[in-house]
């Protein structure tokens, strides 16, 4: 049966549909049942074989829980997952080796991500021995050839993460996950946790290993110039659901979505002299377990509409590639045509 | 430091400020001779990546520099009076009446087992001298001033009770309360979402404005300190580097770490066909000595006078100081992104 699907050959490496993922959280008190968050709420993704999706979204948007139920990591309600053209919910446990061997993850916390009684020359090559790659003498190379490409001295074999910095111990948490040679790496806020050089250092160093090794990546961050800078194409989440999609160039040049809007033009730019048109959404992002009817976004919305409570926008194709949820996306466009400065 | 003519007098003045940590025979100096000077009203930014030293800085101002640490600097004065010598109980009567500090995570700063209205009230009965009916008043007015939603009831809620962005809000209250002169803040929105963050920033310009404070800005951003401060102070391994006012800075930097801060920044927002050039190496650590300048080992202008000299900060131009040898050279664009290597 897997065999059939992976016949199928237009198959992109990783193809996710309508992913739904929630979690019962604690009861509140003189209630009997246990709400659910629908944190992930009908998400489709594609990544093609050595490209990079950036994943955006404020804190409790579900990107990260996202990037989890690819790894299955957390359990999915319902959706399909095709790796390779696999699907990997009827593959069972074949699929969850196939999984292991070709996804793997890198971790926002550079401290807590690795075990720190374990040499960093173990830690590397662990995921050799679990997927029972190569025998004793090819996994010590390996290691070391690893170690070199994430730029880590080789003698860092003998030494423990605590004697690292913040970012060559994220170097140490890319090269354990390169070490299987995967064909997709979620990259869960890899830079969220370092100073800004660093962050250059690692990004840097991610883009070359994937001209190298052709290793794709799902980006998961919240910073939106760190995004665009590592993501041919960019996703926005909102509370579970994508709200924009395309290239990410298009994208933040001219978003169309009010929230990728409004997201853009909260970025700060080190520039004392630039103009400010920014877009101040007020509120919060809403609580998940009781998320607004119809668009849910419409609570902060400087647009919304009787309509955008009533019906849930779809994704639809906003040319350039690019797809978007809103009701009204064509008319925010044509009224930013008109009045240029569109900040209020 | 070159005269302002015409401008305020200042609110705080340090000077040679020193924060070390251990005995003599295994000091370690995390702070080398800082000096400041904030105006009134005026926003002071000081930049840094972690461990500069910019954090412990600000706390020193407040002598609340942590345990086993020595803190000493030859001038330190706030509105004219000389506080070097002022023990904890004097000092505790210039923490939130006059310097007043918010900080990155309100979860740490705020106390769980009190509710926001009595944090507020505290600093008001602490400092104002206002009790009972009269405080309470004044508690819901502060969080209506930080635009805190349903202040009334808010008063008497908790902080778990809050979301990031009201907590974060509530601790503004808290700290701004007894009207203090100086506001410090230390990160208020690294913990933020960036919409959240914009909210955040905006609301302390408002009250900035409002109130006429001055405001410290402790930060490792530069987008958020393009937008608000008057004058950046970059600091690099527990030293000034560079100070100039906001738009000189931004503009024509003459330290090599600040140009290629500011490059690396810009890299990052353009696409990604982009190649990110990111200063090699790490800062020193805590204690590291580093004969001559300490960016040195990271710095693509070096020559032999640096591993011998360490430079200190001096006039390049109008309202402007660098800590470089080469700091003419750096301005006038020498050893830029197209030569690096």
């Amino acid at each position: 049966m897997t065999e059939s699907d992976r016949a199928v050959t237009d198959r992109p490496l990783l193809e996710v549909t309508d992913l739904a993922v929630s979690f019962k959280v604690a009861r509140a008190r003189g209630s009997w049942t246990r709400p659910v968050v629908r944190a992930v709420d009908g998400v489709s993704l594609r990544i093609e074989a050595g490209e990079t999706l950036g994943l955006v979204g404020e804190s409790g948007s579900g990107k990260s829980t996202t990037g989890r139920a690819v790894l299955q990591l957390v359990p999915a309600d319902s959706g399909s997952i095709y790796l390779d053209g696999t699907d990997l919910a009827s593959a069972g446990a074949k699929g969850r080796d196939l999984l292991r061997k070709r996804v793997q993850m890198v971790f926002q916390d550079p401290f807590g991500s690795l075990n720190s009684r374990m040499k960093v020359g173990d830690i590397v090559r662990e995921p050799l021995e679990i997927q029972r790659i190569g025998d004793r003498p090819s996994r010590r190379r390996r290691v070391t050839e690893i170690l070199d490409l994430v730029g880590l001295p080789a003698d860092a074999v003998k030494r423990y993460p605590h004697e690292f910095s913040g970012g060559q111990r994220q170097r140490i948490g890319i090269a354990r996950a390169l070490a299987v040679e995967p064909a997709l790496v979620v990259c869960d806020e890899p830079v969220a946790a370092l100073d800004v050089s660093v962050q250059a250092q690692i990004l840097k160093l991610l883009k070359d290993l994937q001209r190298e090794t052709g290793v794709a990546y799902l980006f998961i961050a919240h910073d939106l110039n760190v995004v665009r800078h590592v993501s041919r194409r960019t996703a926005v989440m909102y509370l579970g659901k994508i709200v924009e999609e395309g290239p990410s160039n298009g994208l933040f040049a001219s978003p169309r979505h009010p929230y990728t809007q409004a997201l853009t033009s909260a970025i700060p730019i080190p520039d004392p002299d630039a103009p400010r048109r920014r877009l101040v959404l007020t509120g919060e992002i809403p609580s998940p377990t009781n998320p607004p009817s119809g668009c849910r976004f419409r609570t902060r919305c400087p647009h919304a509409q009787e309509r955008c409570a009533a019906e849930e926008p779809l994704l639809e194709p906003a040319g350039d590639g690019v797809s978007v949820a809103c009701h009204f996306w064509r008319e925010i466009a044509a009224s930013k045509e008109t009045t240029k400065p569109a900040a209020s | 430091m070159s005269p302002q003519p015409g401008s305020a007098q200042p609110l705080l003045e340090v000077r040679d400020l020193r924060v070390s940590f251990g005995a003599d025979d295994s000091e370690r100096v995390a702070v080398h001779g800082v000096s400041l000077t904030i105006r009134e009203g005026e926003t002071v930014a000081l930049v840094g990546e972690s461990g500069c030293g910019k954090s412990l800085t600000s706390l020193a101002l407040l002598k609340l520099t942590p345990a086993g640490s020595h803190a000493r600097a030859d001038v330190l004065r706030l509105g004219g009076d000389d506080i070097t010598g002022l023990d904890e109980g004097q000092m505790s009567n210039i923490r939130g009446k006059r310097i007043a500090m918010v900080f990155q995570n309100p979860m740490s700063a705020l106390n769980p087992v009190l509710t926001v209205g009595h944090q507020i009230t505290e600093v008001l009965r602490r400092h104002l001298g206002l009790r009972g009916k009269a405080a309470r008043a004044r508690a819901v007015e502060m969080l209506e001033l930080v635009e805190m939603p349903d202040p009334a009831g808010r008063v008497s809620q908790y902080p778990h009770q809050m979301s990031g962005g009201m907590r974060q809000r509530a601790m503004i209250a808290v700290a701004l309360s007894a009207g203090p002169d100086l506001l410090i803040a230390d990160e208020p929105t690294t913990a933020l979402d960036v919409t959240l963050q914009a909210q955040v920033m905006d609301l302390l310009q408002r009250l900035q404005k409002e109130l006429g404070m001055a405001v410290l800005l402790i930060s490792h951003d530069l987008g958020v300190v393009a937008e608000v401060a008057d004058e950046v102070n970059v600091m690099y391994a527990g030293r000034i580097v560079e100070r100039a006012d906001a738009r000189t800075l931004f503009r024509d930097p003459a330290h090599p770490y600040t140009r290629a801060l500011l490059q690396t920044v810009r890299d990052l927002e353009s696409p990604d066909t982009v190649d990110l050039a990111p200063i090699p190496g790490a800062p020193p650590q805590l204690g590291q000595v580093i004969p001559g300048c300490s960016f040195a080992p990271r710095c693509p202008l070096v020559f032999d006078r640096c591993h011998v000299e360490s430079p200190a900060l001096r006039t390049v131009g109008p309202n402007h100081e660098a800590a470089c040898h080469v700091a003419e050279e750096v301005m006038s664009g020498k050893g830029s992104t197209d030569d690096r290597v």
